[in-house]
């Protein structure tokens, strides 16, 4: 048993101390990272301008709301696409390098 | 295998500190390496629980009785399925049990955004990690399941389970609920981290959208798993008794809903900031207010099982989250202030609102009708007790609103909603609710609030079907062979879905209703041969006996049911005494059915007769079927893009961020 309590406590030393070590492959991981929120923050505002859609369709919406609140969602939907290319560039830069 | 979970449990706790402080450091000092630390720290404290875990279970397993825990609670005849539940029968293993399960969710964070190095994530790991190590804390320090036994022999046997744990659903239940009140943990730390971190846009709240979602699926199933263990096993014929435990359950499933509901207006309209904030982290209170309640023995209830002198610790944990949300809900108050203010009362948002206030109201009712003993035994040395017609004078008439709201809410423009709008879409389902109240009472049931549930609940189902109508209507064809209203339902999940739920709640309410004002009840006596008429139904005392099993003696009586001289069913209820810890409870004989469950509990027997309780329950099996609608429509409104997202981002094309 105290072999592998012993064993225990070295592995698990060695998981939170290698990070310090390895600092290109964290780079990189970050921005991986980086792409998957923004393609989730994509996916969300895509779904929330969908829901407009119907919400004008069924009445929910006046014309007024749908096209301030459609303005308002297009606009951070084109800076979350605009990070999105930044993120990318960096991530393949990184990949070259 | 003890020494083996005794270290790594502890082995748990320092890492829980590291991975609290390494991922407030990284975050504050933005430094990335140390950010991987806290997130490897986080996944450590998973997999050495987990060995923890794994170690009492194997000395349950193996009749390990130099424990002190498995000899308190497990014996050699008890089934090996209840030798594992029994690691939860007691306080110390549901501290590690709780401990695991949390960390189970802490390491999915961990390893689902643990790559992005941003202070949001950082801060969110280091909450998480204090949480962990507060159950770690409790678990290693005042309620550690690896304590030897205090004799110099190991004992030949051990003490056994309570034999109403030894019941098929206590092996479900109390994980569902653990998981359920855990899975809060992680809005609850994003919420923190968004205030820690000045990330107070919306992202919070898109991020743990959910992780809120599963926690609220598993809590509702827990709660209707305790329900219906109730039901089956406490033989009184009812599955909601208002107990202080179920209470305790309940409660965070309300401020839980609740934050459900009103999200979406932050979503929408970027209002509610700061309300969303105290929903959540009151949510992660009650539940460990809840764990207070049930393991500290301040209230009396059939529930609590495994009472403790640790219940300070959790009012002191309590008043640290408290404290800590206060000031920092304080310092971040101007960004959590709306730049709007509700424009008209009749617009979504606002009966988002009164939807929430309604929720709050029921959750303060039942807070305080737990606590009201409690406090005027404190105040005046006499304790009060609050029972059932309290719970419902007050909270049956609040439930009728929240689902009138139910109804209204949807159908709902946001902003500001046109009288010609609400005549359009309100007319048919008010109408339909209105007609079947009248049929009710013209059927002669004068019950008030009965004819009004039945008439509400109409009109939300009529309402949750012209809703799927008018989304059907506005479906385009895009030459796809799916049905119109798969195509609506796949397009927008989280909506349909909801409304899936609704109706899984309309169904739960009509049961509710019928099993309150239409319950038949009688206690009678019968003597082999003789039967009695109750209703559409004969019963006929056919046999009584008794047998003896390993664990206990029983003794049954057989109850031959006719209807209309036909021969419908054999029940046996069952009287049971536990060799082991002389305990006697009675086994419950169900006969479910679609219109209604016919329960039949033995009281005992006298002179060669078995005096009987019988419960006619109209509709009862339609309260489960309502939850599981719910936990259906909740798996709807899952999200499952996720996989398709991930694997988009790790390619990298650039075909990902073309909206389609």
């Amino acid at each position: 048993m105290i072999f592998f309590s012993l064993l225990l406590a070295l592995v698990v030393t060695w998981f939170l101390v290698r990070p310090h070590f390895e600092p290109l492959v964290q780079e990189r991981e970050r921005y991986k990272g980086e792409l998957i929120t923004l393609l989730e923050q994509k996916e969300r505002y895509v779904q929330l301008l969908k829901d407009l859609e119907l919400d004008f369709a069924t009445s929910k919406v006046n014309l007024e709301d749908y096209q301030s609140m459609k303005g308002a969602l297009q606009s951070d939907l084109a800076q979350i696409l605009g990070s999105y290319d930044i993120a990318l560039a960096r991530d393949r830069a990184g990949a070259k390098a | 295998m003890s020494e083996l979970g005794h270290f790594a449990l502890c082995l748990a706790w320092l890492l829980a500190i590291i991975g609290t402080v390494s991922g407030a450091y990284a975050a504050i000092k933005r430094n990335y390496a140390w950010h991987t630390t806290a997130r490897n720290a986080t996944i450590a404290v998973w997999v050495c629980s987990g060995i923890a875990i794994l170690a009492l279970a194997l000395a349950f397993l193996g009749d390990d009785y130099t424990n002190q825990y498995v000899w308190s609670f497990s014996n050699k005849s008890m089934p090996e399925i209840y030798k594992i539940t029994a690691i939860w029968g007691g306080m110390d293993g549901s501290m590690l049990l709780w401990a695991f399960i949390l960390s189970t969710s802490c390491a999915l964070v961990a390893l689902r955004a643990g790559s992005i190095n941003q202070p949001l994530l950082a801060w969110t790991l280091g909450v998480l990690n204090s949480s962990t190590l507060f159950f770690l804390v409790v678990t290693v320090f005042f309620t550690n399941p690896f304590r030897h036994i205090k004799a110099d022999f190991i004992p030949p046997d051990g003490n056994g389970l309570n034999p109403l744990l030894q019941n098929p659903y206590m092996a479900v239940h109390p994980p569902m609920l653990y998981l359920g009140f855990t899975t809060f943990a992680v809005p609850f730390a994003f919420c923190l981290a968004a205030l820690f971190s000045r990330q107070t846009s919306n992202e919070w709240i898109q991020l743990t959208r959910r992780w809120t979602l599963v926690a609220w699926c598993f809590l509702t199933i827990g709660i209707a798993l305790g329900g219906h263990w109730a039901y089956l096993e406490l033989g009184w014929g009812g599955f909601w008794a208002w107990d202080p435990v179920e209470n305790a359950s309940f409660l965070p499933w309300l401020t839980g809903t609740a934050f459900l509901h009103s999200v979406m207006v932050q979503e929408r309209k970027n209002m509610l900031k700061f309300w969303n904030v105290w929903l959540i982290v009151g949510t992660y209170a009650l539940t460990v207010f809840g764990t207070f309640l049930t393991r500290s023995g301040v209230v009396q209830s059939v529930h609590a099982f495994a009472s403790t002198d640790v219940g300070w610790i959790f009012l002191v944990y309590l008043g640290l989250i408290i404290g800590v949300t206060a000031c920092l809900t304080y310092v971040r108050r101007n960004e959590l202030r709306s730049s709007k203010g509700l424009e008209s009362f009749l617009s979504r948002e606002t009966f988002f609102l009164l939807n929430n206030l309604v929720f709050l109201s029921i959750c303060f009712a039942t807070f305080w009708g737990v606590m009201f003993p409690v406090l005027s035994e404190a105040i005046t040395g006499q304790k009060q007790a609050v029972g059932i017609p309290f719970f419902n004078t007050v909270n049956v008439p609040l439930f009728l609103v929240l689902i009138a709201l139910m109804g209204i809410g949807p159908l709902l423009a946001w902003r500001k909603a046109t009288i010609a709008s609400l005549r359009k879409t309100f007319l048919k389902p008010f109408a339909g609710g209105l007609a079947v109240s009248l049929i009710f009472l013209w059927a002669g049931i004068t019950d008030f609030y009965a004819v009004l549930s039945y008439g509400l609940c109409t009109f939300v189902f009529l309402t949750i079907v012209g809703e799927f109508h008018r989304g059907v209507k506005s479906i385009k064809d895009d030459g796809s062979s799916l049905p119109p209203i798969a195509k609506l339902v796949r397009r927008h999940r989280v909506r349909y879905g909801g409304y899936l739920v609704h109706f899984g709640v309309v169904i739960a309410t009509i049961a509710i209703t019928a099993s309150m004002a239409h319950k038949v009840e009688r206690e009678f006596s019968l003597a082999p041969g003789e039967s009695l008429q109750v209703g559409r139904f004969n019963f006929e005392l056919s046999d009584l006996g008794s047998r003896q099993t390993e664990n206990f003696q029983a003794w049954f009586a057989d109850i031959t049911i006719y209807q209309a001289g036909n021969k419908l069913d054999v029940l046996r209820p069952e009287l049971r005494s536990y060799f082991r810890n002389q305990e006697s409870t009675t086994e419950v004989a169900l006969r479910m059915g679609i219109r209604e469950d016919i329960y039949l509990v033995l009281g005992g027997m006298e002179q060669g007769r078995a005096a009987l309780k019988l419960f006619i329950n109209p509709l009862q099996i339609w309260l489960w079927i309502g939850v599981v609608i719910m936990a259906l429509g909740t798996v709807v409104v899952l999200p499952a893009h996720g996989q398709t997202v991930r694997a988009e981002a790790l390619a990298g094309s650039s075909e990902a961020v073309k909206v389609t």
